[in-house]
């Protein structure tokens, strides 16, 4: 029985560990492509107009504030996930039941 | 000698940053009572922490792309990413501190980190509202 419930906790946080892996790679990739278009955009848009180049980053910081809420927002699924494992508590309970 | 349009390029970023962290601590504090209201305590903190995370991340973004010496657009997106790097990092810092104390509540946690990204939003429709009169 011990063993079992052992098992199926591994199983659990193994699952968790490659699911948390996955926040990470998709959050990342998002905001790294979304960040490198914005500098992009922005050097694009210096070069061409400089005396608009305060203005555009205003307007970029403005932008990076939504654009890397996502990655942030899965950092902190990712947090709850490694340190407090709400997958983890019917098992818990059930130990402790 | 700093020129005149660097100079009204550093006063409207300032002037958006103030702008925008006065939005995220009153979205944070309506957030909070919102939750007081509905839930108890415990939920009205959980989610001034997530607010209060948005609002501390806004903040030290802000003064590291303020404080730095603007100009040239090559150094501007330099001092943006690493800013941009320095925010990541305080976020899982923080993200990980908050997981440790609210971990029954992270629901309120979530909902004030998002609610401040709504002062984004706002920031934008008010700069469109401008029409660039403001930057």
């Amino acid at each position: 029985m011990e063993m079992e419930l052992a098992g199926l906790i591994a199983q659990i946080q193994a699952n968790t560990v490659i699911v948390i892996g996955m926040i990470f790679v998709a959050t990342s990739l998002g905001t790294a492509f979304g960040f490198a278009l914005l500098g992009g955009k922005f050097l694009e848009g210096a070069a061409r107009q400089p005396e608009l180049a305060g203005m555009l980053q205003v307007r970029m910081f403005i932008i990076a504030g939504l654009l890397d809420a996502l990655s942030i927002i899965g950092v902190a699924f990712a947090a709850l996930l490694m340190f407090a494992n709400p997958l983890l508590t019917p098992v818990q309970q059930a130990v402790g039941g | 000698m700093v020129e005149p349009d660097a100079q009204n390029a550093e006063a409207a970023l300032a002037r958006v940053i103030a702008w925008l962290l006065r939005s995220q601590a009153m979205l944070t504090v309506a957030t909070a009572v919102a939750f007081g209201l509905l839930g108890d305590l415990a939920m009205a903190l959980a989610a001034m922490a997530g607010g209060s995370i948005g609002l501390l991340l806004t903040a030290i973004t802000g003064l590291r792309l303020a404080l730095a010496p603007g100009g040239e657009a090559k150094t501007m997106v330099r001092t943006f990413y690493r800013a941009m790097a320095l925010k990541f990092v305080l976020a899982v810092i923080l993200f990980i501190i908050v997981a440790k104390w609210f971990a029954g509540y992270f629901l309120p946690v979530v909902t004030g980190y998002f609610v401040t990204l709504m002062a984004n939003w706002l920031a934008m429709r008010r700069l469109v509202a401008l029409g660039g009169r403001e930057h």
